[in-house]
């Protein structure tokens, strides 16, 4: 299983890393592990409504008291938030492998089987897997080792993606 | 002479002849750009129908042509031709006898071209006048009407001062067609001349990824062929709430209202790939827009996709599946892809930095490149650029659809001040459709050269670029999608 200690603060992206900074400033809450592990905080007026997209609710970390957020954090119910530029990241517990070279294809398969990760989806050229931990720090440490190890042609972590919208009219 | 008359959209049409002046057949003065205007423009035109005018003219170099003034704007040069819908065959042989005429095309839409027989000067513009008064009165055909060369010249560039700066004093669809109030004459996307030609098949079709689109919207829903939600798995591409982004953009391209109508009749893939988050920000997921943009070209078989967004660091997904619909989409041809670059006057955000789509900058009606501080007063953006530009666009003060009724951007069911390089964008994405509807048999790539290679070489200051190199603020220029036509069918 991939480790965090590693530090994976970068992605892969047209055969380069693209480097990522934390976003200490927010908080992704995974809503799905939140009503497992943590049920009385989803209708808490301790956690606000925030920002939600795919299951995901971004929030402020100074909009969170000392206790809500420590509580979060230990029932490890959080995805990784980043910065780059002017765009905010949050990295969801997905992976999307591209390889053309099936025989490549096959050594992954091999891979994570071996490290009982599911795949979700093994289509043409294309395999998608979901890390164990449902955790997406594993799912770009996973990401970033498979892309290293087998050389593959893309392979990132899904992101949810927040950038400044359009510019608004006059 | 007496003034000339004939009839468009049932109404009197009074010209001049100015006699001080004629026009040599093949007159195409430096600096200036010959533009075939339609006449009514709310016809469809047929391309090869017209495209035989200016095939006519160089054989008559040694005459000289009729000019007439009919706003002093615009210079008009009468030729010997006449254009007549709808008219059978016992209504075209008492043309040809009463008027001297020959047929010189029949083209689609029962079309017919005919030319005076005997020659031109004043004495045939006069009679192709009269014959198209009288065919037309006479009620047996759906339109007679002179065929025209009109002049515009791009060298007047001189900017309408202060009033201008206002954004209530633009003038809608001077993305269409910019008659300099404000701004410079002619500093549009020729989308009017391009009518002459086509405007557009309904079996192209453009895929709009965005926000969603109102597809009931009065002036869309006829358009919708296709459409899918990949931001939250809705049963249809609606948007939420006042996210109106996506129907602005879809209505500069396939608008079919005629207040304020889209640039072409081609038909709408509305897929919504993105949210907005009440605070001025976009949510999307790269995995979903990568899925949906293969969705667009394969299952919603768009021969163009329009993409208003972007920003952040790039992803693979996105970058592959863009790289499929350009290589796979249309069974192999290749999908169109238009990017739009970004607002912020500052680098060129993903996607648009991508090889190989057409990274969409904004230009006004000065034909300046859109910065805080050209002419068009819109003080709050810029348009991106660099070296991935590839062409601009009009992105000021465009008027397209909103969401109907009270969401949206107004309390209306239009918006007249719609701006960004994502109203730009949609006007590169129409130019391409067009192109496809005239000539469906182009690559990817050869839509791409047509439309930067054709496109008005300008500097970011507006003026024209002798030199006509690409620059990066500019690309290869501002959209210019009549001259694109043109290209197309005579490469």
């Amino acid at each position: 299983m991939a480790t965090r200690k590693s530090q994976n603060l970068y992605y892969y992206a047209g055969g380069k890393r693209v480097a990522l900074e934390p976003a200490t400033d927010l908080v992704a809450v995974d809503e799905a592990r939140l009503a497992e592990k943590v049920p009385d905080l989803l209708a808490s007026d301790a956690l606000p409504s925030g920002t939600r997209m795919r299951g995901i609710r971004l929030i402020s970390r100074h909009n969170l008291d000392a206790d809500t957020l420590d509580r979060l954090q230990r029932a490890g119910v959080t995805q990784p938030v980043f910065r780059q530029g002017d765009a905010t990241l949050v990295a969801l517990p997905e992976i999307r492998i591209e390889d053309d070279r099936e025989e490549t294809l096959a050594k992954v398969r091999q891979f994570v089987a071996d490290k009982a990760q599911p795949i979700t989806d093994d289509a043409e050229g294309r395999l998608t897997l979901r890390p164990l931990s449902d955790d997406g720090r594993d799912a770009l440490t996973l990401a970033n080792e498979l892309v290293e190890h087998y050389k593959l042609a893309s392979g990132s972590p899904r992101f949810l993606r927040i950038v400044p919208g359009p510019v608004v009219p006059a | 002479m007496a003034a000339l008359t004939y009839y468009s959209d049932g109404k009197p049409i009074r010209f001049s002849i100015v006699p001080q002046a004629r026009a040599m057949a093949t007159a195409r003065r430096p600096q200036v750009t010959t533009r075939m205007a339609a006449v009514p423009t709310t016809l469809q035109a047929n391309a090869a129908l017209f495209d035989d005018l200016f095939e006519t003219v160089p054989a008559r170099e040694t005459e000289t042509m009729v000019v007439l003034q009919k706003d002093p704007a615009v210079t008009m040069v009468a030729t010997e031709t006449l254009t007549v819908e709808g008219a059978t065959r016992a209504e075209l042989k008492v043309i040809k006898d009463q008027f001297g005429m020959e047929v010189v095309r029949e083209g689609l839409f029962g079309k017919v071209l005919l030319r005076i027989k005997d020659g031109g000067g004043p004495d045939a513009v006069k009679r192709v006048f009269e014959c198209a008064t009288t065919v037309y009165e006479r009620g047996k055909v759906d339109a007679a009407h002179p065929n025209f060369v009109r002049l515009v010249d791009h060298t007047v560039r001189q900017p309408t001062p202060a009033a201008a700066l206002a954004p209530a004093a633009a003038v809608p669809w001077w993305n269409h067609q910019n008659a300099g109030t404000p701004g410079v004459r002619g500093a549009d996307a020729a989308v009017r001349a391009a009518w002459t030609i086509h405007r557009g098949d309904p079996a192209v079709r453009v895929a709009v990824l965005d926000e969603g689109v109102d597809v009931n919207h009065p002036d869309l829903k006829a358009a919708v062929v296709a459409q899918k939600d990949f931001a939250e798995g809705n049963p249809t591409a609606m948007p939420s709430g006042n996210d109106a982004h996506g129907t602005a953009c879809a209505g500069i391209i396939v608008g079919r209202g005629t207040t304020y109508p889209g640039i072409t009749a081609c038909s709408l893939v509305a897929v919504r790939i993105a949210k907005g988050d009440g605070h001025g920000h976009w949510i999307f997921d790269d995995f979903a827009t990568a899925d949906a943009i293969d969705w667009a070209w394969k299952d919603g078989a768009a021969d163009v996709l329009s993409n208003s967004w972007g920003g952040g660091p790039p992803v693979d997904a996105i970058t592959n599946a863009f790289e499929r619909a350009r290589t796979k989409g249309r069974g192999g041809k290749g999908s169109v892809i238009a990017v739009a670059a970004g607002n912020a006057h500052g680098p060129i955000q993903y996607p648009a930095t991508l090889r190989e789509v057409l990274c969409v900058g904004a230009s006004n009606e000065w034909d300046e490149q859109k910065t805080p501080t050209s002419h068009d007063g819109e003080t709050w953006w810029g348009s991106c650029f660099g070296q991935e530009m590839s062409l601009v666009a009009p992105g000021v003060h465009i008027a397209t659809t909103d969401i109907a009724g009270a969401a949206g951007y107004t309390s209306g069911n239009y918006i007249l001040t719609f701006n960004g390089t994502s109203a730009a964008t949609p006007h590169v994405a129409a130019a391409a459709a067009l192109v496809l509807s005239v000539v469906p048999k182009l690559k990817e790539q050869e839509v791409r050269a047509i439309l930067t290679g054709e496109a008005a070489k300008l500097t970011a200051a507006g003026k024209l670029d002798p030199k006509k190199k690409w620059n990066k603020e500019m690309g290869w220029g501002r959209l210019d999608i009549h001259a694109a036509l043109r290209q197309a069918l005579h490469p």
